[in-house]
């Protein structure tokens, strides 16, 4: 079951999402004024827009049914299976800097997140990754919020 | 594998980070206001009229007061993110925010702002005063608004920048007290309203003189009406829109500034001393003229008093209109 | 004849130290920030403006358009190297600049890219020299009608942005399109897709999407394969950067191309250079004779947007400076620091303060040839970037795509979004779906939405207006052409190999 899934239904799953988003905006859509051709509302070019990429990925589904994610390496076409490690580490680290930058400054949201991203690799330097946040941080800070004026503290 | 020092390092840096807070709490106490440079927050980006009338009188302000006056950019929509960053400071008059009529505007078209700007903003004073025109296209021939509007009456077409903004807000306004059913094609800046000026798409265009100034002084733009209730100094050939014939039509724009509420009277008063002081000087004054504004303080009760009745006024527009809110 | 003479006069002023100091300066700093992915030079400008206030209204505009050129040399760097564009136009960029690096092109591909910048805005300065005042009454008698079909035009270049399935990149334009929906709807102020969150009532901001679709989602990918991109580590000598002649060939033409269609997009008012590098690589995708070997590493990809890139944003100045209507938004703000100074841009401007004008317009050529003496050098230094171990590389590219997305509405609600669009590229692109597609879907579609509505106000809602109006129905038949041309050749070629079979 769960075999089927995976090979069978998750790789399909982009273009359902795609097609719920399609959905979305088209009902979305409705609820605003649509008018009509000649006379276009808000509603109706949206409207459009989401009912043709509904039929695209109905079109996509039915005529390109998708491979199943492979495991080979090869140059082309072959997916890498999904590693959770680095995604993790990359998102957690860019929301660390939106969470940071306005409250605690330039200097920890930049630090966290470079340190944070170093996760995403199994084995990190950690000098040489502290090191590099602090250099980061600090040219960073002379440029963007020194010379250019971007309204960041440095702490707090 | 990541040591505990390292982690235990990253995590006091942060917290240090986090409680380093304000460089130390500047006092909400008057007599050593200010004690650090001023931020402005402007709710625009750089380079527009607001960003550069502030710009041009923050620096003789920040002289008058001792202490830099530093401008920071807040654009989005409604103002809420130049707002709520204002509203995040500390009442002590280190940090002070422009509202424009545009401000007004936003307090009826977004229904749930998370603030509450009449309660928690109290004014300083008003800095610059600009009013709007009605252009034409001067090889259209229309030398006044009278026979423009028994010309065209219901074909009328006025073009403006986008809904919601006050220049379109004000040709609704134009539209009910003219009595014509214009069509008003809103576009999106003020160049493409002059664009579609030039190619005579429509026949009327309202804007601020600022924004056309340059048109009108190359002859591209001819103005027959100022929405003013005086008329503008640099165009003293042009009527009033009162004087020529429409009734009961009056929009001014303003900038302002205001302060968090339970900032210290003394400093708000301080303030309006050195705002107005700053606005009365020859360069300052000759400056703004050029931008087709005009430098202008007053109290913080005229101030607010115009504040709530421009709310008011164009809430009733934005009703009549039935323009959409948030 | 009497321009040579004005633009003499120019040259004189453009000469001074002082200009050239500031020309450097302004050159210099649009370079490095069009390297760095995140801040564009609108940011940069809108930035630096308040400093040009104390100068000399030459120096300051001098200044500020260096930054705006500037940057077009510099932010096909990242492209190149990275796969992560320095701005959105420069996305274009990444489709067949990274694989030529990945084939140890990459000098190549910088100097190819930092002629045809020099090519594109020399032939737009040009343009702008002989033919302002003709150029700008053209690019203004454009009306909605006439700006739908050219977006109509610039649609079809979509289809040859995807690599792989044809409906995939359809898919994405589509999303693309509606995506740009969200915000407010000019023609009736009716907030669209904005769920009660203030910051979307201006629409999802270029940036974030372009940094998070590109940026974030190629990391993502490199992490997630594992193995790092990781280039030579010899010097690179002057002799590798060159071009063989077999590139200077496929250079040639696709650059002249891409410089012709660059202008004509940049001067239109409301346009700007990531419509310009999509149409000149479709341009060039369309018109060769083996359009497959566009993605592995073509000469013609990168040549014909980068020339398009820079003639667009040299171009732009043409309705700026004699019309005193700006070009694009970044236009916008430098005529506001011109305002400041007490100085209206507009038809008298040429003759009234034609010290400026000509001045400004000379120190464009001075500035492009000091890029160039600039960036020729450089070259071997990006290159060298290349043998930073990926592992330090990525945590600095992140730092700048954050700071960098930031600073353009100083709103952290961007940067959450560069995660969200490069989670979401990220995962589309692992099955097939391409991201250049829905970049330019998001920019087309409210220009196309928009321009249609219009000129049906215009019209009153006449259909016809599309057809009538010349301009809208040379660009109409052009679209018609193109797609009879390309389902034809799609259909010959289709026999051609059944009759091999």
């Amino acid at each position: 079951m769960t075999r089927f899934f995976k090979q069978q239904l998750l790789p399909t799953l982009p273009t359902l999402l795609l097609a719920l988003t399609g959905l979305a905006a088209g009902i979305t859509a409705f609820t605003y004024d649509v008018g009509s051709f000649t006379d276009m509302g808000p509603g109706f070019f949206p409207l459009a827009l989401g009912i043709i990429l509904v039929l695209l990925c109905a079109l996509i589904l039915w005529r390109e049914p998708e491979a199943p994610e492979t495991t080979s390496s090869d140059e082309k076409g072959a997916v890498h299976p999904f590693a959770w490690r680095p995604f993790a580490a990359v998102s957690a680290s860019i929301l660390a800097w939106v969470l940071l930058a306005e409250t605690a400054g330039f200097f920890a949201a930049a630090i966290c997140q470079v340190a944070l991203s170093a996760l995403a690799l199994p084995e990190p330097r950690w000098r040489s990754i502290i090191i590099l946040a602090v250099l980061l941080a600090t040219g960073g800070y002379l440029l963007f919020v020194m010379q250019l004026g971007v309204p960041l503290s440095a702490i707090g | 594998m990541m040591t505990r020092r390292t982690l235990l390092f990253l995590f006091l840096t942060s917290l240090l980070a986090a409680c380093g807070g304000d460089n130390g709490a500047a006092s909400n106490d008057p007599a050593s206001w200010p004690s650090k440079p001023v931020r402005l927050i402007i709710p625009f980006g750089p380079g527009g009229l607001a960003d550069v009338t502030l710009r041009l009188a923050g620096e003789p302000l920040g002289d008058a007061l001792g202490e830099r006056l530093v401008m920071e950019n807040r654009p989005g929509a409604g103002g809420v993110a130049a707002t709520t960053t204002m509203l995040n400071a500390d009442a002590d008059g280190h940090t002070l925010i422009v509202l424009t009529n545009g401000t007004t505007i936003a307090e009826t078209l977004f229904d749930d702002l998370p603030y509450n700007i009449t309660a928690e903003l109290v004014p300083v004073s008003a800095v610059a005063w600009f009013d709007l025109v009605l252009l034409v296209n001067p090889d259209t021939g229309y030398t006044d608004l009278g026979s423009l509007l028994a010309d065209k009456g219901d074909d009328l077409r006025i073009a403006t920048i986008n809904p919601g903004s006050t220049q379109n807000l004000t040709a609704e306004l134009f539209k009910t007290r003219a009595g014509v059913d214009a069509t008003i094609i809103p576009y999106r800046t003020t160049p493409d309203v002059l664009g579609a000026l030039l190619r005579n798409e429509v026949d009327l265009v309202i804007d601020a003189y600022t924004a056309l100034k340059g048109a009108i002084d190359n002859n591209q733009a001819r103005p027959l009406a100022v929405t003013g209730e005086v008329r503008n100094p640099a165009m003293p050939e042009v009527p009033t829109a009162t004087e020529a014939g429409i009734a009961d039509f009056v929009v001014t724009g303003w900038n302002a500034l205001y302060a968090k509420a339970g900032t210290s009277p003394e400093i708000i008063a301080r303030l309006n001393t050195e705002i107005a002081n700053v606005l009365a000087t020859d360069d300052i004054r000759t400056r703004f003229e050029e931008l087709g504004v005009e430098a202008r303080a007053n109290s913080p009760e005229e101030m607010q008093q115009r504040l709530l009745a421009d709310i008011e006024k164009w809430r009733e527009v934005i009703q009549s209109a039935g323009i959409d809110t948030l | 004849m009497e321009t040579l003479n004005l633009l003499g006069m120019g040259f004189e002023q453009a000469l001074t130290p002082e200009a050239l100091m500031f020309c450097l300066l302004g050159v210099s700093l649009g370079t490095f920030i069009g390297v760095l992915p995140g801040i564009g030079s609108l940011t940069t400008i809108a930035l630096c403006l308040p400093l040009t206030f104390h100068l000399e209204p030459l120096l300051g505009l001098i200044m500020l358009a260096g930054i705006f050129y500037g940057a077009q040399y510099g932010s096909s760097t990242a492209s190149i190297l990275l796969n992560v564009p320095g701005s959105a136009p420069a996305a274009i960029t990444c489709l067949d600049g990274y694989p030529m690096s990945r084939q140890g092109r990459a000098g190549i591909a910088l100097f190819i890219t930092t002629i045809a910048s020099f090519i594109g805005g020399s032939f737009a300065i040009l343009l702008l020299v002989f033919f302002a005042p003709v150029l700008a009454g053209f690019a203004i008698s454009f009306s909605a009608a006439d700006y739908f079909s050219i977006m109509i035009l610039a649609l079809t270049a979509a289809s040859t942005l995807s690599v792989g399935s044809p409906m995939k990149g359809l898919a994405m334009v589509t999303f693309g399109l509606l995506l740009g929906m969200v915000g407010t709807d000019i023609n009736s102020g009716q907030f669209r897709f904005t769920f009660g969150i203030p910051a979307l009532t201006d629409g999802i901001n270029l940036v974030a999407l372009a940094m998070g679709l590109f940026g974030v989602a190629e990391i993502l990918n490199n992490l997630n394969e594992g193995k790092v991109p990781q280039a030579g580590k010899e010097k690179i000598t002057f002799k590798q950067m060159m071009p063989t002649r077999d590139d200077w060939k496929a250079f040639r033409y696709s650059c002249m191309r891409g410089s012709v269609i660059g202008s004509f997009i940049g001067m239109l008012p409301g346009t700007g250079p990531t419509i310009a590098t999509f149409m000149a690589y479709a341009g060039e995708k369309k018109l060769s004779s083996k359009p497959e070997k566009f993605g592995q590493g073509a000469v013609e990809g990168i040549a014909a947007p980068e020339a398009a890139n820079n003639a667009s944003v040299q171009a732009a100045f043409i309705p700026t400076l004699t019309l005193g209507v700006p070009g694009d938004a970044i236009m916008a703000v430098m005529l506001g620091g011109l305002l400041v100074h007490g100085i209206t841009p507009g038809p008298q401007l040429v003759t009234t303060d034609a010290a400026l004008f000509w001045g400004v317009v000379a120190s464009f050529w001075i500035g492009n040839v000091l890029l160039l003496i600039l960036n020729l050098p450089m070259i071997g230094l990006w290159v060298k970037l290349l043998s930073i171990p990926y592992r330090f590389l990525f945590p600095a590219v992140l730092f700048l795509i954050c700071i960098g997305v930031y600073s353009v509405n100083n709103n952290a609600v961007d940067v959450l979004l560069t995660l969200g669009f490069g989670v979401m590229g990220f995962f589309l692109n692992r099955h097939g779906f391409p991201s250049a597609p829905l970049l330019l879907g998001f920019v087309l579609g409210p220009l196309i939405e928009e321009n249609f509505r219009r000129a049906l106000v215009l019209s009153d809602s006449n259909l016809a207006t599309f057809v009538q109006r010349p301009i809208s129905l040379v660009f109409l038949l052009l679209t018609a052409i193109l797609l009879v041309y390309s389902f034809w050749r799609k259909n010959s070629t289709n026999n051609l190999s059944q009759a091999q079979t």
